[in-house]
């Protein structure tokens, strides 16, 4: 009897949340509606299938990356705010998303499901994108990818066949682990431990064949690997173990990481065990401790974007034309970011006075309206959207 | 605190699952503007659901023994691995490998804690750190991924049959059947139980079992969904079981209060509380911190003081 009751209970309640539910999911005023573009299904039902993107006037797109926390992050995504409310749209990020294949893909699924019109990623690895191009032609959204280029020539095809695949936007990996091993071989480098990234990333495992290079070309030798380092605390223990296990170690090189305060403590571990004369320090992207750890003479060389965040302001920019209805291209972007090396600390200290603060906007709003969104410049093309990165980059430098 | 309803007493701890389930409902329904009901969004819920739900039911025999089990992760992701390899040979061979490794690893948790006699918690934590050694090894510091074929195999069609079948098999098995009977009796007093003539070793062990080829089998489709076997495979899943279980009313001291409603109440508010974040825009790291509020308060107000001092 009591179950019974129970039950009656129970049942009475759920369907009184599926009614209001519906109710609450009718409710919607115009206004509100038009505000949440793409919300729901039977709302894309009623649309015309071969406009997906007119209808996105008032775009929202989605940008997710690994996020520790640093200036660059926080640069990154203020910059592309700036860019969407330029053009007229909104734009929501969600950290932690590239560090993990299950990450990426709950992100893309909770996105679609929140009802955006194009998503920004930097996939773990390519046998994810096989998935993510699944499920976005499934949801009519568009995407790009920022920081990794695709190596796997199967899955490339794959995802450059699908229409909702707007481009993507990296580095020269392979040439930047390259010149950083010559930058430290020229300071009479030769045994190097290498802090990265997991195998498998496409990333560091690019840089990696860059270093490897320079290994051969130079007679350098990598004598000890520690990988998948989220914590300034692992990244003590391993620079403590290199430092215990390889007596002639000449350099420390973080190759990639995701992580907050990763130098600080390599630098540290290095100042602790009173190696600072004879263990340097070297990375690619620039850390926000760059300036200090020059002056400390820890750092050595780092190469990097002309700012972090650069890649995935300019494929978003790709993306929020596409969304728009305005793609400036017919075929998927293939756009690769100049790297360039900081040797010594004034350039360093004036690379941070540019890019060291979060609220330095990469180009006025005024700029993006007229010249970065196609609706208001009609040349705009992916040569010309290559030219203008060129341009950032000499302006960069100099 | 007891209710009266038409002369009845309803325990509120009973009632406490389904009113959190229906209040998170209301709350984001009525937050992210009515978006939580539509189809686009009840298909991500249900792909969400789908591994907490599964992991969940089969958890729910480990906690029904008054067990912990640390390592659940870790066994999906080695699962995971498992499975990539063997379909690099043919896809087909990747389930019984995902399946049969699972359950391998779950044998061997519960070796460790019945012949071993080290308590679940103890000895998952460090079976953990051993089944992630033999990750690393698999995966050479790497990821596999999957041939794309497979990847065809994730239909929504495919997840429901699954997820069905897994709910009513673990319903009938922990209502119906010895099995089931056995595991309460043990969660209630393992000395009882074995002076009634059952084997609280082999029911034990079996509970591991089951979880660990559950688990593999998330590890399988966890391929089917990512294409990617990686190191940081299934590193959610543990919380959210948890999480889910506690939410739904397993107590953590197991025994005859555990209920199978729990684990299915249990999934499906903890996917619609992760979905309902996302709606709103929640970063990732705002999302693990209500989490962590909730697990604490769950168990804050659920855990059974009187009947369990310490955590086995």
């Amino acid at each position: 009897m009591k179950n019974k009751t129970m039950k009656k209970l129970l049942a009475g309640m759920l369907s009184a949340v599926l009614v209001l539910g519906c109710l609450a999911g009718c409710g919607k005023s115009g206004e509100e509606s038009a505000d949440t573009p793409n919300a729901d299904a039977s709302e894309e039902a009623e649309e015309p299938k071969e406009a997906p993107a007119s209808k996105a006037d008032g775009f929202k797109i989605a940008v997710g990356l690994p996020d520790s926390g640093a200036t660059m992050f926080s640069l990154m995504s203020n910059n592309i705010i700036a860019m969407a409310e330029a053009m007229g749209g909104t734009v929501v990020f969600q950290g932690g998303v590239g560090a993990s294949a299950d990450a990426t893909i709950q992100f893309v699924e909770d996105q679609i499901a929140a009802g955006v019109n194009g998503l920004t990623i930097s996939p773990p690895s390519d046998s994810v994108l096989t998935t993510v191009t699944t499920l976005c032609e499934e949801a009519e959204v568009y995407w790009g990818i920022t920081f990794r280029s695709i190596q796997d020539d199967e899955v490339r095809e794959f995802v450059e066949s699908s229409p909702y695949y707007v481009g993507r936007c990296y580095e020269d990996e392979e040439d930047t682990g390259y010149r950083v091993m010559a930058n430290m071989n020229k300071s009479g480098v030769k045994n190097v431990a290498i802090i990265s990234m997991a195998k498998g990333n496409n990333t560091t495992d690019l840089r990696e064949q860059g270093a490897q290079r320079a290994c051969e070309e130079f007679g350098m030798q990598i004598v000890a690997e520690a990988r998948d380092l989220t914590q300034a605390s692992d990244a003590t223990n391993a620079a403590e173990s290199f430092l215990t296990a390889y007596g002639d170690l000449d350099a420390i090189f973080v190759v990639g990481t995701t992580g907050a305060g990763m130098h600080e403590a390599v630098a540290k571990a290095i100042s602790d065990a009173g190696k600072s004369d004879t263990v340097k320090l070297a990375t690619i992207d620039f850390p926000d401790s760059m300036g200090e750890l020059f002056e400390q003479g820890a750092l050595i060389t780092c190469s990097g974007a002309p700012s972090w965040g650069f890649d995935p302001f300019i494929i978003s920019s790709v993306l929020m034309n596409t969304c728009k209805g305005t793609p400036i291209s017919d075929k998927p972007v293939n756009i690769a970011i100049p790297m360039f090396d900081i040797n010594e600390v004034d350039t360093a200290n004036k690379w941070l006075e540019k890019y060291g603060d979060a609220s330095n906007l990469y180009f006025e709003t005024d700029y993006i309206s007229q010249t970065l969104d196609k609706a208001n410049n009609g040349d705009l093309t992916e040569e010309s959207l290559t030219g203008i990165v060129e341009q950032f980059v000499k302006d960069t430098v100099n | 605190m007891d209710k009266i309803a038409k002369g009845k007493r309803i325990d509120l701890k009973t009632v406490f699952p389904f009113l959190g389930l229906i209040a998170v409902m209301i709350f984001f329904q009525a937050v992210s503007g009515g978006r939580v009901f539509t189809p686009k969004n009840l298909k991500a819920i249900l792909n969400d659901s789908f591994f907490i739900l599964i992991a969940t039911v089969a958890f729910s025999f480990v906690m029904a023994v008054g067990n912990l089990d640390l390592s659940m992760g870790t066994v999906m992701a080695v699962s995971c691995t498992c499975a990539a390899v063997a379909a690099k040979a043919s896809p087909m061979l990747a389930i019984p490998a995902a399946i049969i490794s699972g359950g391998l690893l779950g044998w061997f948790n519960g070796f460790v804690h019945v012949h071993m006699r080290l308590g679940s918690l103890i000895g998952t934590m460090a079976t953990q750190s051993i089944f992630t050694g033999i990750l690393v090894l698999l995966l050479d510091g790497g990821t596999l991924s999957a041939p794309i074929s497979m990847l065809r195999w994730g239909t929504m069609g495919l997840k429901l049959t699954v997820m069905l079948l897994v709910v009513l098999l673990g319903g009938y098995f922990f209502n119906f059947t010895a099995y089931g009977k056995s595991c309460k009796a043990i969660g209630s007093s393992a000395e009882a139980a074995r002076l009634s003539g059952v084997a609280v070793g082999r029911v034990k062990s079996m509970t591991f079992i089951v979880l660990g080829a559950a688990v593999g089998l998330l590890g399988l489709f966890s391929l089917i969904r990512t294409g990617t076997a990686s190191a940081t495979t299934g590193s959610d899943l543990m919380m959210n079981v948890w999480c889910a279980a506690l939410l739904g009313g397993l107590p953590l001291s197991g025994g005859a209060a555990s209920k199978f409603r729990a684990p299915i109440v249990g999934s499906f508010t903890m996917s619609f509380l992760s979905n309902g974040m996302t709606l709103m825009g929640l970063s990732t790291h705002d999302k693990q911190l209500i989490q962590g509020i909730i697990f604490l308060l769950t168990i804050a107000i659920s855990f059974d003081r009187k009947n369990m001092t310490v955590i086995k």
